[in-house]
């Protein structure tokens, strides 16, 4: 704990923030937004309300931040806050009166992978890959129960280590990787079920 | 997956060989796909803003454009919208159970109706007694102030006495005769006439004799 406390590059920044220097806080936003923003992705689906939900973790963690002791990084303290707010917002009633509208609009759970839009960025090894194969396992994806699914995102964004992971979904890293590994089993199998397993 | 030279996938969606498949591949450029979306731009501002002034407490959305796609409104965020439609109906709820106790409670003010037939027997009867014997003036006097001047609270005590009214009591009432009244006087009215001055009429000038030029011959015309 101390030596993370040690490296946390934010804690200067946290420090000035605690003082009431709310230009220390901006330039905390700025240096986490990315992965707040992207933790709230993966839980919401959608990211205009991940975008509510992001702008609402920073100003609780604004308004609690006295009450930050120090005994995580303030990335991950923060990433907390906004997984329970996203999480929160994924249960909210307005999802669940929007699958009362439009059933079948969304995935069970209300996460939308429709509105997801791909970035324009590719690798040309990703070029490579048909187009065709992910576009059909995007709705797998969405369509994968929570728990495995909230792991498999928050690996796959790179943002986040296990240990990190486990801290926001509350459960051991042991667990993450099953949870990780489980997701991608399921997938495969429903793609080898589509006929693609043409590994 | 196991067809091709009998591989199979471990956790973590490595093959024996160390390899990873395809779509193992796939999966983590469509999970980099699904989250590699670009955030609205100004989330630094947006924030600053909501803190400094923590009475606007709804989201701060960077252009209507970017934050109201076809199914989300920009006003508010989900959480409102949420308390929106839980209120609504609970406020509509509450203004029904509201106007029904109104209308129950504008319904007892009704009551003094019947109250009301018997103030003015009970001040009858309180004045018969006048014209035949004095009676004890403080009872009746408060009565008659409760009658006329405390309405509504007043009513129930009216009633009682008005129950209780013996004819003998009232006997001993006594009660200060009324002063008489002074004779109304009325000036007479004075007609004042209304006739209207003589008219004058003047003949009328004569019309002198209209002189009408003959037509031009149309030349001009085909």
């Amino acid at each position: 704990m101390v030596a993370e406390l040690a490296v946390d590059p934010d804690s200067e920044l946290v420090r000035r923030a605690k003082g009431g220097d709310v230009e220390a806080f901006g330039e905390l936003v700025e240096r986490n937004r990315r992965a707040v923003f992207r933790a709230a992705v993966a839980a919401v689906g959608s990211p205009v309300e991940a975008d509510d939900v992001a702008q609402e973790a920073f100003v609780t963690a604004f308004q609690k931040l006295n009450g930050f002791r120090g005994d995580s990084s303030f990335k991950t303290w923060l990433l907390t806050i906004t997984w329970r707010k996203a999480v929160d917002r994924r249960k909210s009633v307005t999802k669940w009166m929007q699958r009362l509208v439009a059933p079948g609009a969304e995935a069970k759970d209300g996460w939308d992978p429709m509105q997801v839009l791909p970035s324009g960025e590719r690798s040309q090894e990703e070029e490579l890959l048909t187009a065709d194969l992910r576009r059909r396992l995007k709705p797998l994806i969405a369509g994968l129960p929570k728990k495995l699914r909230d792991a498999l995102l928050l690996a796959g964004s790179g943002d986040h280590s296990y240990e990190e992971i486990g801290q926001l979904l509350k459960i051991p890293v042991g667990t993450v990787k099953w949870r990780v590994s489980e997701a991608r089993k399921v997938l495969k199998t429903k793609m080898a079920a589509r006929g693609y397993d043409d590994v | 997956m196991s067809d091709d030279g009998g591989r199979r996938l471990q956790d973590g969606g490595r093959t024996e060989d160390g390899g990873r498949d395809r779509i193992d591949l796939a999966i983590d450029h469509a999970v980099r796909e699904i989250l590699d979306v670009e955030q609205p731009a100004g989330v630094r501002y947006r924030v600053l803003r909501r803190i400094a002034s923590p009475v606007a407490s709804a989201p701060v959305h960077p252009s209507p454009v970017a934050s109201a796609p076809a199914h989300s409104s920009p006003v508010g965020s989900a959480f409102r919208r949420k308390f929106f439609w839980l209120g609504a109906p609970l406020a509509a709820a509450a203004a029904i159970v509201l106007a029904v106790l109104l209308s129950r409670g504008t319904e007892r003010p009704e009551a003094p109706v019947t109250v009301a037939t018997s103030a003015p027997r009970a001040t009858r009867a309180v004045k018969s007694p006048v014209t035949s014997a004095p009676a004890t003036v403080p009872a009746t006097t408060v009565e008659r102030r409760n009658v006329v001047g405390r309405a509504r609270r007043s009513i129930d005590r009216t009633v009682v006495a008005a129950a209780t009214f013996d004819r003998a009591q009232a006997a001993d009432t006594e009660i200060a005769p009324l002063n008489e009244i002074d004779p109304i006087r009325v000036t007479e009215l004075t007609e004042s006439p209304i006739a209207p001055a003589p008219i004058a009429v003047r003949p009328l000038n004569p019309i002198t004799a209209l002189q009408v030029a003959p037509l031009t011959p149309p030349d001009g015309r085909n």
